[in-house]
């Protein structure tokens, strides 16, 4: 049986470290420069299908979170992994072909 | 890095005023004009909602307002306008609590759906957590033509109808005038005529079960049903009742008049009957409904623990654990017309193969919020035309109000209208309720064995009392003020204050109480 209030309610609060304003990052431009360099050197297919199938266990792990929509223009999650899916097959299917014609 | 505040653990979710439950045990007493109005928060943490205000003298007091803060959210999007009201004193704008001591005042915001007149002080019963503090010992009853003159006072200012009328106590059949009063509020516009009793009378009174018989159209007995274990009585009510609750319920079945079971639940004591009360009311015919009630301090109440009880939402919760996912907790919605967290309805309707199946699921949460004008209506003009989709509003607002149960004359006619509407193939149900003619008996048996409601009603003490609730309540009780005009205030307001308590007539006339002996009808013991 409870005897006390939550702590939220009588907890006394104390300053804390906070992190000061942020500099603006232009972090996204250096990440699409790198997977621009990644497709580059290892093929566009192949990257496709990395990055499709990290893609993949990566929302469905947010979704088995709990994450039902997503920022993604898609909406909802489940139409997020299906695009995936289907972009990480087509890459992987590309991929074997392109290996398929240079062993040829 | 530097230094800041922190984000706060718990998330408000209202502003809300309200009242120092210390002070008010300190000094109960106090006269209204000098109750303090707290300013205070209703805020989520550890997944409960808690009221938080601020006392002078306390400092924060916390308190626990409801345990499902997502259900409660949930609640909150059933609301629909309210009616308007004349106020009992013209220009008394006085703060909450003082101006119930002159009626309902000016900011009022809700009529009158309920008139609850308490008849007796007396009971048959000495129960422990009784919010009335009645008993046998006490005398007050009061003469038929005082609760005929404050009930015609309040048809006035209702413009002449009363949708429904509660005849309360004390124990009400015990009133030695019972029988009369009943013959004349039935002569009077009341839509609905609603008698609060423990049974006890019912269960051996012959003359009184001839008058509910009589009146069976118009009048619903509300039957205090706590469960169905032993310990579950003799903790609320200090005696085994079961075989006379069972008894009365057979009896009034037989007479076909409408048995409305209210459940007075407590955590720990019977807050996993809930489920078995409810599936109780779906086997018995002619129990049209359930009405729970979480436990409150008013009165005389046992201990309630104020930061671990049993709540509106809590109610809602156990439903379906308990029922096997019979009936979910949105099955039900918030009663519109009152303040969302006052109280919740839902209606469940057997079909045609047997299975029971709410309103709500029949219809759909979104469909019912269109339907009720809750959110934008996204119903082509083509797919229901404009005068049936008013209809249908109109029907629904009528089931999920405060003054509808199945005794009221409309309520065939509201389900039919909406489930025709909605095309929501109960076939047999909606033949019957079109075939059911002036008289209405096949639509009765019908109502009585396939609709049943399922109502929480949670009433405010001072730990969970906040004005806003009070400003929009409909449940007024039959007051009279120091000038003695008839008025009436709110339920929880007269249970909590006890200066509005003495405006009681039962009140009034137990305080007068003199030489004149009354007797009463039907033994005062009780033998089970």
């Amino acid at each position: 049986m409870r005897h006390e209030p939550p702590t939220a309610f009588t907890r006394t609060p104390e300053s804390v470290p906070v992190e000061e304003h942020k500099q603006y990052d232009p972090l996204q431009l250096c990440i699409y420069t790198t997977i621009g360099i990644i497709s580059w050197l290892i093929t566009p297919a192949l990257t496709v299908a990395i990055f499709g199938t990290i893609g993949v266990l990566g929302y469905a792990q947010a979704r088995r979170r709990g994450l039902a929509k997503s920022r993604c223009k898609l909406g909802d999650t489940r139409l997020v992994i299906a695009y995936l899916a289907i972009a990480a097959t087509i890459g992987a299917a590309a991929t074997i072909l392109n290996v398929v014609r240079f062993l040829d | 890095m530097t230094l800041g505040m922190p984000t706060r653990e718990d998330r408000i979710v209202r502003y809300v005023t309200a009242f120092c439950p210390h002070c008010h045990d300190a000094y109960p007493d106090r006269p209204l004009e000098e109750v303090p109005r707290l300013s205070g928060y209703l805020s989520v943490a550890e997944d409960h909602v808690w009221l938080v205000r601020g006392c002078p003298e306390h400092g924060k007091v916390v308190t626990l307002y409801d345990e499902d803060p997502d259900i409660l959210e949930y609640l909150e999007q059933w609301t629909a306008p309210t009616k308007y009201h004349n106020p009992d004193t013209a220009g008394n704008y006085d703060p909450i609590p003082s101006a119930y001591l002159r009626g309902l005042g000016e900011m009022q915001t809700q009529h009158t759906c309920i008139l609850l007149e308490d008849v007796t002080q007396v009971c048959n019963l000495r129960c422990p957590t009784c919010f009335a503090d009645s008993s046998p010992q006490l005398k007050g009853v009061v003469p038929v033509a005082d609760l005929l003159a404050n009930i015609d006072r309040r048809l006035d200012r209702e413009g002449g109808r009363i949708d429904v009328l509660m005849l309360s106590g004390g124990e009400p059949t015990i009133h030695p005038d019972f029988l009369t009063l009943l013959d004349r509020v039935t002569e009077r516009n009341i839509t609905r005529i609603v008698v609060n009793t423990n049974g006890i009378t019912i269960s051996r009174d012959d003359e009184l079960l001839d008058a509910f018989r009589r009146h069976n159209r118009r009048v619903e007995v509300y039957l205090q049903f706590d469960g169905l274990r032993k310990a579950t009585y003799l903790h609320h009510r200090n005696a085994d009742l079961r075989a006379m609750k069972q008894r009365a319920v057979e009896r009034l079945r037989d007479a076909e008049v409408f048995i409305t079971l209210t459940m007075t639940a407590s955590l720990g004591v019977n807050d996993d009957e809930i489920g078995d009360v409810v599936n109780y009311a779906l086997d018995t015919p002619f129990v049209g409904g359930v009405s729970i009630q979480p436990q409150f301090g008013s009165g005389r109440s046992g201990e309630i623990n104020p930061l671990d009880r049993l709540t509106h939402t809590g109610v809602l919760s156990r439903l379906g654990p308990q029922t096997d996912g019979l009936v979910n907790w949105d099955d039900l919605t918030a009663l519109p017309c009152s303040h969302p967290h006052c109280a919740s309805v839902g209606y469940m309707i057997r079909d045609d193969s047997g299975e029971w199946r709410s309103l709500v699921s029949l219809i759909g949460h979104e469909r019912l919020k269109e339907h009720l004008d809750l959110v934008a209506n996204r119903i082509a003009d083509d797919d229901l035309p404009a005068e049936i989709r008013g209809a249908v509003k109109a029907s629904l607002l009528g089931l999920l109000s405060d003054q509808t149960s199945l005794t009221h004359p409309t309520v065939g006619e509201l389900i039919r209208t909406v489930c025709e509407s909605c095309d929501l193939g109960v076939s047999s149900l909606l033949r019957i309720a079109a075939d059911s003619g002036r008289n209405g008996t096949r639509l009765r048996d019908t109502l009585a064995t396939r609709v049943k409601r399922i109502s929480i009603k949670p009433f405010m003490d001072m730990n969970t009392m906040i004005e806003e609730r009070l400003t929009q309540c409909c449940v007024h009780v039959g007051t009279k003020s120091e000038a003695d005009l008839d008025q009436c205030a709110p339920f929880c307001a007269v249970q909590a204050w006890p200066q509005l308590g003495s405006q009681k007539l039962s009140e009034i006339a137990g305080a007068r109480v003199g030489s004149v002996p009354v007797t009463l009808r039907g033994p005062m013991e009780v033998t089970t």
